[in-house]
């Protein structure tokens, strides 16, 4: 039987040493595909493995005396080689759930200045990738940057997102199309005439089923003294990125915390103007509330109070809780929903005040009601 | 599909919303799961893919560890395509420990195996739990609050829920992610066996969601 002695995976393949049987050690790469088998429903992942090379323990001893050092230097060069065989056998399949791609919002780069990008991601129909925390399930999209010398990236600015209930457990994530935003610090002298900006995208897919894809997107930008133009082609995208970017929270909020729920207690001033309002509160801790569970809304004339059910892992140690109210609402029947980083501080539920319903509301009724 | 079930939530939500508004109640009407860790871990019947019958309560004085899994998901498919799930329940089973693979998917979902397919995917996986128990209503799943694959529970010889959570610290679906994380319920089992209490109790599992059966 073979052995499997040393595995590295990368995202599209995997590079195994193996020492079979016969005692000779194969270097073999293999190819995964996801593939969804429409008889059975489920998701099959197919490997391709190609040897790349097969020697006898004591070739591989002599290979080793003769090549010395250049075997890393061999090792590198079939890496991407067996990421080339793996493009070119087939299509990755992925490609096909989530399209990838980098853009700037300008057409130039000035040295010294801030370039913002996006990673774009669009989704095919009925399939979602996960915000920055995914909920009951799902994974939060990854992006690596690959900068030029002396640049930095901003984390990554997330808009907010829909959340997904389905048989009581609940996710965050993105259908149709999502930017994920960074700022990008130029350094005062370029290296060069371009300035190449990369990322290494990864994320899950799912609708009924999931898969994971990843994606090494880049630009190009030619450099320019002056504070370069907009770029017409993506300042749509940005401009409507923006718009659905948490803001801070002009006001104070807290917290209490029984056995089973935590209620959020926030002024009224939260859904300011707004007529029909509905609010959610999307955690930034996966562990923190049952992500499934309707959250209901009570609102008076001075306050706002959301009671989200605590997860079966909440910590009764809490202090603090961080994530966005997510509010929905018309001002003139135009949509003006929004969202706000909440930073709610706990306090004895002495202390919190009483909120004498008006109104009365879980999430799902008011959805229905014509929601987001 | 979805829109009857929305509608139905809906509807649901609005019986709710009028029953806590009459009785002045604020309490989410929900039912929440009932293992708890540091609690009596719920006793549970449930077939076994060659059709026999298993409780809980027949592994007396013996260490319990469910597995949820769906052979389609690529977080399980990290675990078993690497020999990493099928390596820990070879080591724990040869030790006495009771590992059970549950598989919660609905007919028509991924992941759902007929009995004759749970056997041939152990077979195909070198897999050797001590059972697979088939829960295609979600009843096991729903008493235990399962909501991922893998998600992994860990209960004592006195039948308490010990660990419940997470395989590892690395939430990705990449094989080469195994070496450097840590296994959560390895460290549960160890400190178990040595008669610790176990320092890491819960954490959030992380994979694909549990393919119940819809409108439940």
């Amino acid at each position: 039987m073979d052995r499997l002695r040393w595995l590295w995976a990368h995202r599209r393949f995997t590079i195994a040493i193996i020492i079979t049987e016969l005692g000779s050690i194969s270097v073999r790469c293999i190819v995964e595909r996801a593939r969804n088998d429409a008889r059975s429903g489920r998701t099959v992942v197919f490997q391709q493995p190609a040897e790349l090379m097969s020697l006898s323990l004591a070739d591989w001893a002599n290979f080793w005396r003769r090549t010395g050092s250049a075997l890393l230097a061999i090792w590198l060069g079939y890496s991407p080689l067996c990421g080339a065989a793996g493009a070119q056998s087939e299509p990755a399949a992925t490609d096909d759930l989530v399209h990838a791609r980098l853009v700037a919002e300008t057409a130039g780069a000035q040295p010294g200045s801030t370039l913002w990008v996006a990673v774009e991601l669009t989704m095919k129909s009925g399939w979602h990738t996960y915000w920055r925390n995914p909920g009951d399930s799902g994974m939060a999209t990854r992006v690596e940057w690959m900068l030029p010398p002396g640049a930095s990236a901003s984390p990554v600015l997330w808009p907010w997102p829909e959340r997904f209930v389905a048989s009581g457990l609940g996710t965050y994530g993105y259908e149709g199309r999502v930017a994920l935003l960074a700022a990008v610090k130029l350094p005062a002298r370029p290296a060069s005439e371009r300035v190449e900006v990369g990322a290494a995208v990864s994320w899950l897919a799912c609708s009924k089923i999931c898969v994971p894809g990843s994606k090494t997107v880049g630009l190009a930008l030619p450099v320019r003294a002056a504070p370069p133009a907009l770029d017409p082609a993506t300042a749509a995208l940005f401009m409507e990125t923006r718009r659905r970017l948490p803001q801070p929270a002009p006001f104070e909020s807290s917290f209490t915390l029984d056995d089973e729920q935590i209620r959020l207690l926030l002024p009224r001033a939260a859904f300011a103007e707004l007529s029909q309002p509905r609010a959610e509160f999307y955690p930034f801790d996966s562990s923190l509330i049952a992500h499934g569970a309707p959250q209901a809304l009570r609102i008076d004339e001075r306050h706002i109070e959301l009671l989200v059910r605590r997860s079966s892992i909440t910590q009764n140690q809490l202090d603090i809780v961080n994530g966005l109210l997510v509010v929905a609402g018309n001002v003139n029947k135009a949509d003006a929903s929004r969202a706000y980083n909440v930073t709610a501080r706990r306090v004895a539920p002495a202390r919190h005040s009483t909120v004498t319903p008006l109104l009365e509301l879980s999430w799902i009724e008011a959805s229905a009601l014509g929601g987001l | 599909m979805m829109q009857k079930v929305i509608a139905g939530s809906a509807a649901l939500c609005l019986v709710i919303g009028l029953a806590s508004a009459v009785f002045g109640a604020a309490q989410l009407a929900v039912a929440a799961p009932s293992a708890r860790v540091g609690a009596p871990a719920p006793d549970f019947t449930a077939t076994d893919s060659y059709g026999k019958t298993r409780k809980l309560s027949d592994f007396a004085g013996k260490i319990v560890v469910l597995e949820w899994t769906n052979d389609g998901c690529p977080f399980v498919g990290k675990h078993y395509r690497s020999g990493n799930m099928q390596a820990l329940q070879k080591k724990y089973t040869a030790q006495g420990v009771v590992w059970l693979t549950v598989v919660s998917s609905a007919p028509g979902t991924q992941g759902y195996v007929t009995p004759e397919q749970a056997n041939g995917d152990t077979e195909t996986r070198g897999a050797t739990p001590s059972a697979v128990l088939l829960d295609p209503k979600g009843d096991l799943g729903h008493l235990y609050g399962a909501q991922a694959t893998p998600h992994m529970y860990v209960i004592g010889r006195d039948k308490t829920l010990v660990y419940m959570g997470a395989i590892d610290d690395i939430p990705s679906t990449n094989p080469a992610d195994i070496g450097r994380a840590k296994n959560y319920v390895v460290a549960a089992l160890e400190e178990l066996k040595a008669g610790k209490p176990v320092s890491t109790s819960s954490t959030k599992a992380y994979g694909c969601s549990v393919k119940y059966a819809s409108g439940d």
